[in-house]
């Protein structure tokens, strides 16, 4: 299940429309909430984005999840303050589990982490969850929920358990907690790398117009190598992001190999993240450091990205222990291993 | 921006056989005391012995045409063998440079006879070459060198000195960069030439140079007056600035710029097994994941090289990349042995990790330094 690259390129271009018309930094404003966000995602909808990575028998477009991770990092670079990556990723695992796919804006809980925040459960009317091989949507609402203050897209903690779910079944024997927490590694992966170009182009643009000491700031040195680490980190995170899309592509299933390349993309974005964002920050000034400027649009969100899903540290933990427990460790044979 | 873009590989089975070809061959090469894994093997490792037997298996100048001595094999297949080879830490130092960069290079500037004379020697693994490039009073700042060649009724008269050339002590040919004009107010690129220096020639005088652990690897080179027959130009006279950004893509954009510490990592893996716990897993999970990709995208590079690309900004990425995270290993490696007792180390991981910290400084200072690096990086994105 996969969209051929031109398809899939035409729907990038089509997203990329939507969201550059879209009055995006309003409906971050107001937390994807409000008449403005129900607008966009109104648009979104007719056109078909939030099923595209879902199976065509069940309504879908027949995306993959790697499908979803591109589109993922386009909404990313814009900053687009709804659940449309989740809700791809939702969708695709409902489908692949034959089951029914709701018309809504959708939330994955961790399924490892259980007590983690919950992304976009504000914005989600419905979250699907992962235990004892079950999957189960089951609606959200404010009652259930403690907003967590000074977090992006409405992440909230579960303060109540969940209500009966409307959709539930079996997940496909493949689908671990760790494999489903993986793919939604995989998604903010790819969301880091999007944020992370979206970054370098304001750094790159903020530094060649503002001027001190007579001159614009990207003619000193130490603001060249600032742009040039997180040219050099964003570089690696697309790469890292294309890496884990290859594995998955080769196999859906997500096997434990498919799970080591998504670490390694985890890990790889994560730290890239810390890094672009520091970067940025210097070179803005003060200026970057206001909540006006939308440098924070990005930068706070490659902050909560990191955490979500399993940290970098999480991964490198997991990824690490598995090559220590080899028979024979070494690790040239992962680090040259074929998709 | 042309930097994002590090195109996929094709899968290739022939690539994978090649694999399993040098591991065996690697193997048994170790079991049968060939040689000893090195760190920096490509810099330190000098073995023309080994050299040969690699030529004769046909994993030099692979891609060059068969006429030449090569294999007319794809990128992607030297890549296979110098990647291996790396993280083998085999001895490959003798051949290293002229497999990399001298002889694609003669192949596309050199005269016919040039072709013919040479390259078929260097895929042998029998002729090695040094970088004539760095001055005393020119490293990073190359376009100052005073190297300056003066043309002759029937040639050229070289006169001038280069520095840092590893090996050259084992080399047969250099090839220099020199001023053969004047430049032109402040533009000083112009008027610079490659030549094609024969190291045997009268009037070249080579000395050793220890590094900072006393390998005497790189050297000095001084040239009085040395008579260069006229086909020593390598290219077009006033062309030299330009071929040599050239030769410098294919010098910086290799997997030895991120795998020289590799075998040093490799050799402790048994006995952080052995103490494995939430910490060392954690360092090993983030050595892995950053290698793995510094990898994707080398090969990317490989890839471009194979389209006839010239990927001279996404090589200074990777290796600015690289050879920061090459140090950091070393330093991570030190705080997972933390702990472990001395006496619990496998034999050799003591030495070879010393060696290791004494070639730190020269990882982000070889082939264009960090800075220089991070200036080609800030130009493609119009800072400068």
């Amino acid at each position: 299940m996969a969209l051929d690259q031109d398809t899939l390129g035409q729907i990038a271009q089509g997203l990329e429309r939507i969201l550059a018309d879209a009055p995006l930094e309003a409906v971050d404003h107001a937390s994807g909430q409000g008449a403005e966000a129900d607008a966009v995602w109104a648009v979104l909808s007719q056109n078909g984005f939030p099923a595209i990575a879902a199976g065509e028998a069940q309504g879908g477009f027949g995306g993959s999840i790697a499908d979803a991770a591109l589109l993922a990092q386009l909404t990313a670079r814009h900053a687009l303050a709804l659940p449309l990556a989740d809700t791809m990723l939702v969708m695709n695992v409902l489908s692949q589990a034959g089951l029914d796919l709701p018309q809504l804006k959708l939330a994955l809980a961790d399924p490892v982490e259980p007590g983690a925040h919950l992304a976009h459960a504000i914005q989600a009317q419905a979250v699907l969850t992962l235990a004892h091989g079950q999957l189960q949507l089951a609606p959200l609402s404010r009652e259930i929920l403690t907003v967590q203050e000074r977090m992006e897209d409405g992440a909230a903690a579960l303060s109540g358990p969940l209500p009966a779910p409307s959709i539930e079944g079996p997940a496909p024997n493949w689908l671990t907690p760790i494999g489903l927490r993986a793919l939604g590694a995989l998604i903010r992966s790819a969301q880091m790398a999007g944020a992370m170009q979206a970054v370098l182009d304001l750094t790159l643009s903020y530094t060649q117009e503002r001027e001190q000491f007579g001159r614009p700031l990207a003619k000193f040195q130490a603001i060249q190598h600032h742009l040039s680490d997180i040219a050099c980190e964003t570089a690696a995170s697309i790469a890292a992001v294309e890496l884990a899309c290859d594995a998955i592509q080769a196999h859906p299933e997500c096997p434990e190999e498919g799970i080591e390349e998504i670490a390694i993309a985890k890990i790889r974005c994560g730290q890239a993240a810390a890094q672009v964002a520091a970067c940025a920050h210097q070179a803005h000034g003060a200026m970057g450091f206001t909540r006006e400027y939308k440098l924070g649009r990005y930068t706070r969100r490659l902050w909560q990205w990191q955490d979500e899903f399993g940290s970098e540290s999480e991964w490198s933990v997991w990824l690490g222990s598995r090559v220590l427990a080899d028979d024979e460790p070494a690790l040239w044979p992962r680090i040259s291993r074929s998709v | 921006m042309r930097m994002f873009d590090f195109p996929r590989a094709p899968s290739d089975p022939a690539a994978d056989a090649l694999r399993a070809e040098l591991r065996e061959f690697l193997a048994a090469e170790r079991a049968n005391g060939g040689y000893t894994p090195q760190a920096d093997c490509w810099v330190s490792a000098a073995d023309p012995e080994f050299s040969r037997k690699m030529g004769a298996r046909g994993w030099l100048g692979m891609t060059w045409p068969r006429e030449y001595g090569g294999r007319e094999r794809p990128v992607a297949h030297r890549f296979v063998v110098t990647e291996e080879t790396l993280a083998a830490g085999a001895p490959v130092a003798a051949h290293w440079v002229a497999d990399r960069q001298t002889g694609s290079h003669i192949l596309r500037y050199g005269t016919e006879q040039q072709k013919r004379d040479i390259l078929p020697k260097i895929a042998a693994g029998e002729c090695y070459t040094a970088i004539g490039m760095s001055e005393p009073q020119a490293g990073s700042d190359l376009a100052a060198i005073r190297t300056a060649a003066r043309r002759t009724s029937d040639g050229w008269v070289l006169s001038g000195r280069k520095i840092w050339s590893t090996g050259a002590h084992l080399a047969h040919y250099m090839i220099v960069l020199a001023r053969t004009s004047p430049a032109e107010g402040r533009n000083r690129q112009v008027g610079l030439s490659q030549f094609l220096v024969d190291l045997s020639l009268p009037g070249i005088d080579i000395s050793g140079i220890r590094d900072l652990g006393g390998t005497p690897h790189f050297n000095e080179t001084l040239f009085e007056d040395v008579k260069l027959p006229a086909d020593a130009l390598l290219g077009e006279e006033g062309n030299g600035w330009a071929q040599c950004m050239g030769e410098l893509t294919l010098e910086r954009s290799g997997p030895e710029r991120f795998l020289t510490s590799l075998s040093v990592l490799e050799k402790a893996m048994p006995v952080l097994a052995a103490h494995a716990d939430d910490r060392r897993g954690g360092e090993i999970g983030s050595i892995l994941a950053n290698l793995r990709v510094l990898r994707r995208m080398s090969l990317g590079i490989a890839e471009m090289l194979e389209r006839g690309e010239s990927p001279n900004t996404a090589a200074a990425v990777v290796k600015e990349m690289g050879n920061r995270f090459e140090n950091d290993v070393i330093a991570r490696l030190r705080t997972m042995l933390s702990g472990i007792p001395r006496s619990e180390w496998p034999d050799g991981l003591g030495t070879l990790l010393r060696d290791a910290v004494l070639h730190l400084p020269s990882n982000t200072l070889r082939g264009g330094t960090t800075e220089i690096l991070r200036g080609i990086i800030a130009r493609e994105m119009g800072m400068r």
